[in-house]
């Protein structure tokens, strides 16, 4: 059944009437223009809704439509501004929150061969499958292995013997062996030196906007952060122009959805949320070409495999669960972020957003022992969070800020920062 | 009974897609073996050193929406669980592009004789009985690799005999076509219920449940233990509402005691009441042993039912040589 969505976006993310394929093969879905008389229909959420539950339905309306207006999307890069972008070295990869729409000269509607090229990278000869493997089954952690813990965790599964969602019987050892693999789906964390036309910046607004489209889109929170390893994976080891990256952002999107979504946004939905700038062959062959570098590999554990275990540790309500993630996603833009593996930064969220609502310093045994991360361990990271939280309704990436500053995520993001931790 | 060879081939595949020769350069077909998911499988010579191999090829048409989920799926999940002894080995990727145009994307597998539907097709032909440590054997191999899968966080969520490939020789078993699988995250969300093949679908999902977890694949296991005993399939329903008439006329009609919050699932509607049949009935030719471990693998409510994990620790298994398996 496909699935409309019709909500106005305030010259945001164009993304009216987008339309969603369910998880079967061979499903028919048709183009966005073939149900301009459907758009309009009711609303349909495929999500569950993020909102608080004590909020009453006319209240939670009034503030939905509220959010909507607040939460203004990024503009999509139109050609001329995309255009632009090939000549100006720093400027940003999309407009500013409610300019005015750029208007497109005939010169720049279309890319030319020469934006299509892009040099492969020296290092990036194709790993056998087998030695692949067995790297990613005993890489070099970038976490430090707390040797002074010994004791075992407390069980904090012991309420799920009869649950069968928690996986009781294995939940273990799947994070045992996200543990071990997690080296895998991380990048050198000087991986843009080696890019000749993008930097860090224009990844930080790529992603900004990224987690914008998101939200719009209801998607899984799973989506979202396996979305970012793709985009980090693949231009750790190709050479992406910047004309060609809002592309490749949108089709490792396209990638994480097609992996973790029940329901896919169809091609012709991600064209409209990129004003046109690409077309359909040009998002098959991004898509090819990203596969094809990562070879096939999307089965990595992100930092949300990691927090969901923390928080369950962390005996978390949903003010923490809220704080920790918007925590996480402020660091998903920032490109220094990535000298932490995905466990670190996932405990660190959640560190940062308990002290955060404490006023103090607080990470009990459990959340130790759990994650394997001492507070000391955790130090460095969170300062960096705390700074990210700091100035995230300040400059000009502030999607993340606007989306949990909406009443479906608890305006999480009114929390004052927990400043001291930068005295400690 | 022969020893299972699983030593990793001596050369290392490669995963290169794309470029340099085309798949049929490389690979020689000899004949078509069967349908996946998504496309013909072949089984195939290897040009440079004549071994012998299984090919998956599926279309990734132009016009369409790309690299299909299940194809994704099925290669990424390959990558991290293929290096178990009980799931089949993906040794190659190869990408090409056919005579009309389309891109074409090969798996290459390692090839494996036959698969257990065959396998279990052969005894019935001949009227006969799979020795009871014959299925003892592959029971156990096939628990191995569903707990080995649900270690690494996948839900398989379409076992049926027709996707464990066999050695005849060895009675190696390996799991195969992960074409529906999915990675999952703890606790469990929201999945689409049009997942497996109806004879071997959990009642759960059979009832609707959107939220379902590893215990699809035990029931699935369950289906294929009762089918290794008697040759003929446990419950083989010829649409969804006679599926769940025929689970419920053998097992008895669920209710809120033998099976809580049963009731508030979608497709609930108020069914005939049938009582249970004696497991001992519907499957003879199995020890008390073997009648426990199936009840637990059959159990109505999936937090009940017992893990494969668990299922290894069985003393129905208590005999299998597990070094060997």
């Amino acid at each position: 059944m496909e699935n409309l969505r019709s909500q106005n976006c305030h010259q945001g993310v164009a993304m009216e009437g987008v339309k969603f394929a369910p998880e079967k093969a061979n499903t028919n879905r048709r183009a966005l223009s073939d149900i301009k008389n459907i758009i309009g229909g009711p609303h349909q959420h495929l999500a569950v809704s993020k909102r608080a539950l004590s909020e009453k339905p006319a209240a939670a309306a009034a503030a939905n439509a509220k959010d909507q207006a607040g939460f203004v999307g990024h503009r999509p890069v139109t050609r001329k501004f995309a255009a632009t972008l090939a000549t100006q070295p720093t400027v940003a990869l999309l407009d500013p929150i409610g300019s005015e729409r750029l208007k497109r000269n005939a010169d720049t509607a279309f890319h030319t061969p020469a934006d299509m090229e892009s040099t492969k990278m020296t290092d990036d000869s194709p790993l056998p499958m087998v030695s692949e493997m067995d790297e990613m089954m005993s890489p070099e952690l970038k976490e430090i292995e707390m040797e002074d813990i010994e004791e075992a965790a407390p069980d904090i599964d012991s309420g799920d013997a009869g649950n069968s969602l928690a996986v009781a019987d294995y939940v273990d050892e799947i994070y045992r062996f996200y543990r071990k693999t997690e080296g895998a789906s991380c990048v050198p964390t000087n991986y843009m030196s080696s890019q000749t036309d993008i930097n860090e910046k224009m990844r930080g607004i790529l992603i900004d906007w990224l987690i914008e489209v998101h939200y719009k889109l209801e998607l899984l929170e799973e989506t979202l952060f396996l979305t970012v390893n793709i985009i980090d994976r693949f231009l750790a080891r190709e050479n992406v122009v910047r004309k060609k990256l809002q592309l490749a952002g949108v089709t490792a999107m396209l990638l994480a959805c097609k992996y973790e979504e029940v329901s896919v946004p169809v091609v012709e939905d991600l064209i409209l949320i990129c004003d046109r700038a690409y077309t359909r062959a040009d998002i098959l062959e991004m898509e090819r070409r990203i596969v094809n570098t990562l070879n096939f590999n999307m089965s990595v554990p992100t930092p949300y495999c990691f927090m969901r275990r923390f928080l369950k540790a962390a005996q978390s309500e949903k003010k923490l669960e809220l704080l920790s993630f918007f925590m996480i996603e402020l660091s998903l833009v920032e490109y220094e972020m990535l000298q932490f593996c995905p466990s670190m930064l996932a405990a660190a969220a959640i560190y940062t957003a308990q002290c955060t609502i404490n006023g103090f310093k607080s990470w009990n045994k459990c959340c130790e022992l759990h994650t394997k991360y001492s507070e000391e361990h955790l130090m460095v990271c969170s300062r960096m969070m705390v700074e990210l939280h700091q100035r995230a309704a300040h400059g000009k990436l502030t999607g993340v800020h606007r989306k949990y500053n909406t009443s479906r995520y608890s305006y999480a993001a009114k929390s004052e920062p927990a400043t001291f931790l930068l005295d400690a | 009974m022969a020893t299972i060879q699983n030593k990793p081939t001596p050369t290392a595949p490669s995963t290169t897609t794309g470029g340099g020769l085309r798949a049929m350069d490389l690979y020689e077909k000899l004949e078509k073996v069967g349908e996946g998911t998504y496309g013909k499988v072949y089984k195939a010579r290897e040009k440079a050193t004549g071994r012998i191999v299984a090919l998956k090829k599926t279309r990734l048409p132009e016009d369409d929406e790309g690299v299909p989920p299940t194809a994704l799926r099925e290669v990424s999940l390959l990558r991290m669980l293929s290096q178990d002894p009980h799931v089949v080995r993906l040794l190659d990727l190869k990408q090409g592009v056919n005579k009309e145009g389309q891109t074409i994307l090969y798996l290459v597998f390692e090839y494996m004789d036959t698969d257990l539907k065959k396998f279990i097709r052969g005894y019935r032909a001949n009227h006969e009985k799979i020795p009871a440590q014959t299925v003892k054997i592959l029971m156990y191999q096939l628990c191995k690799g569903v707990g080995f899968v649900h270690g690494r966080g996948v839900l398989h969520r379409d076992l049926k005999p027709h996707n464990l490939l066999m050695d005849r020789k060895t009675m190696a078993l390996k799991i195969a076509d992960l074409g529906l699988s999915r990675a999952i995250t703890v606790p469990v969300k929201k999945y689409t219920h049009e997942i497996l093949t109806l004879w071997y679908r959990a009642p759960e999902v059979l009832l609707g449940a959107t939220h379902y977890s590893t215990p699809v694949d035990i029931w699935s296991v369950g289906c294929i233990f009762a089918e290794l005993v008697t040759n003929q399939p446990l419950f083989p329903g010829d649409s969804e509402l006679q599926q769940l008439l025929h689970i419920f006329k053998l097992l008895g009609t669920p209710n809120e005691e033998m099976w809580p919050g049963v009731g508030k699932l979608p497709n609930w509607h108020v069914y005939p009441q049938w009582k249970p049949t004696k497991l001992s009935t519907l499957v003879p030719g199995l020890d008390s042993d073997g009648y426990d471990l199936l009840e637990k693998m059959l159990a109505y409510e999936p937090g009940k039912r017992v893990s494969a994990k668990k299922a290894l620790e069985h003393p129905y298994f208590n005999d299998v040589n597990k070094e060997v398996y």
